[in-house]
């Protein structure tokens, strides 16, 4: 039996000050590559908390097995998912993904928990495809983000996982992609 | 495997103040379980920054995918691996858990990448386990795990339970 796709973390991803000086830590002490360079993602009809907000973002993936590694870079001062849970200058842990079935579904079964909406958006070069992140930290110390894409995480990353599986560990470890 | 450039993180282990309340809110606002609940469980041959020491807590663990999840509960107040960086009353992100096939030699190459071993031990079923210290780097340490037969044993029968759940049963037993 295959395990639920709502269930399963696809990702771990952490808020960094400067992205690529933590892509260098993250590949000393993880040994994992390569890493994509996402920079300045366009993203369309951004929310923070309910309104419309500027996110101006750089982002990294990496995959350590199954699950992605994201490190976040924050580039304006804006309010944000990500500041909600580190302050500017700092460092940490943020949240797990999900590519829920039904996202609708799943995001109203986080709001009728109570769970607020932090940030919400949708990736330009995606199709605009839908994200959002929910402030679950009072119950999980972290957040919890949900990407409307039900074919899932598998298929959406396919093409850097695979040339992930052909890495010699060495080559050409950071790569700038575009998405 | 360090050392190798494919490294496999296997777990997310969160400390917590009570594993069955944190139980309850993880299965009910995450939706994932079951969870199978290791209770007053000491580390053997414990070490912690190169003294032996001893440790009781509560652990808890249930499979996300390929991703488990670890609750930990410590029961203990004096310096260890966990209080270090949760004091008591305090909950958060402690660690992600990697697989060996060899611990020794993992930790001696963080070792030379300056990253030294907090504490280092075997868990219930005498799986080799070390802590290392990248909290500077990553804000949570690393577990290297041996990936042993009893140790792949549990995971497996972990996620076979996580497969066939009913999503309501907080709790099984090994």
């Amino acid at each position: 039996m295959k395990q639920h796709q709502d269930l399963i973390i696809t990702q771990n991803a952490w808020v960094v000050r400067d992205l690529h000086e933590a892509i260098d830590r993250f590949r000393r002490i993880m040994n994992i590559g390569p890493f994509f360079v996402i920079p300045k993602i366009g993203l369309n009809n951004v929310q923070y908390r309910g309104k419309p907000a500027e996110l101006d973002i750089s982002v990294a993936v990496a995959f350590a097995g199954h699950v992605q590694l994201e490190l976040i870079e924050q580039h304006n001062d804006g309010p944000s998912a990500y500041r909600d849970a580190v302050p500017k200058g700092k460092e940490g842990y943020h949240h797990v993904c999900f590519y829920p079935e039904d996202y609708d579904a799943e995001l109203a079964r986080y709001r009728a928990m109570g769970y607020e909406v932090a940030t919400s958006g949708e990736v330009a070069s995606a199709n605009n495809r839908r994200f959002c992140y929910i402030d679950t930290r009072d119950a999980l110390d972290c957040m919890v983000e949900l990407v409307d894409a039900p074919e899932g995480a598998g298929v959406v990353w396919q093409a850097l996982r695979e040339e992930t599986d052909k890495w010699d560990g060495k080559s050409d470890p950071v790569r700038v992609i575009s998405l | 495997m360090i050392g190798n450039g494919s490294t496999v993180v296997f777990q997310n282990a969160f400390i917590v103040n009570d594993i069955e309340e944190a139980i309850s809110r993880w299965v009910r606002t995450m939706g994932i379980g079951p969870f199978v609940v290791l209770e007053n469980i000491s580390m053997a041959n414990a070490f912690y920054r190169g003294q032996p020491t001893t440790m009781k807590l509560h652990a808890a663990l249930a499979a996300s995918g390929d991703i488990q999840m670890e609750l930990i509960q410590p029961l203990h107040d004096h310096p260890s691996v966990y209080r270090d960086f949760y004091p008591t009353g305090k909950e958060g992100f402690h660690h992600i858990g990697v697989l060996t096939d060899d611990v020794a030699r993992d930790v001696e190459a963080y070792r030379k990448l300056g990253h030294d071993v907090i504490a280092s031990g075997g868990n219930p079923d005498s799986t080799h386990i070390a802590y290392v210290d990248t909290w500077d780097a990553s804000r949570c340490l690393v577990e290297l795990i041996h990936a042993d037969d009893s140790y792949m044993q549990m995971t497996r029968m972990l996620q076979d339970a996580a497969r066939s759940w009913d999503g309501k049963t907080s709790t099984i037993t090994r």
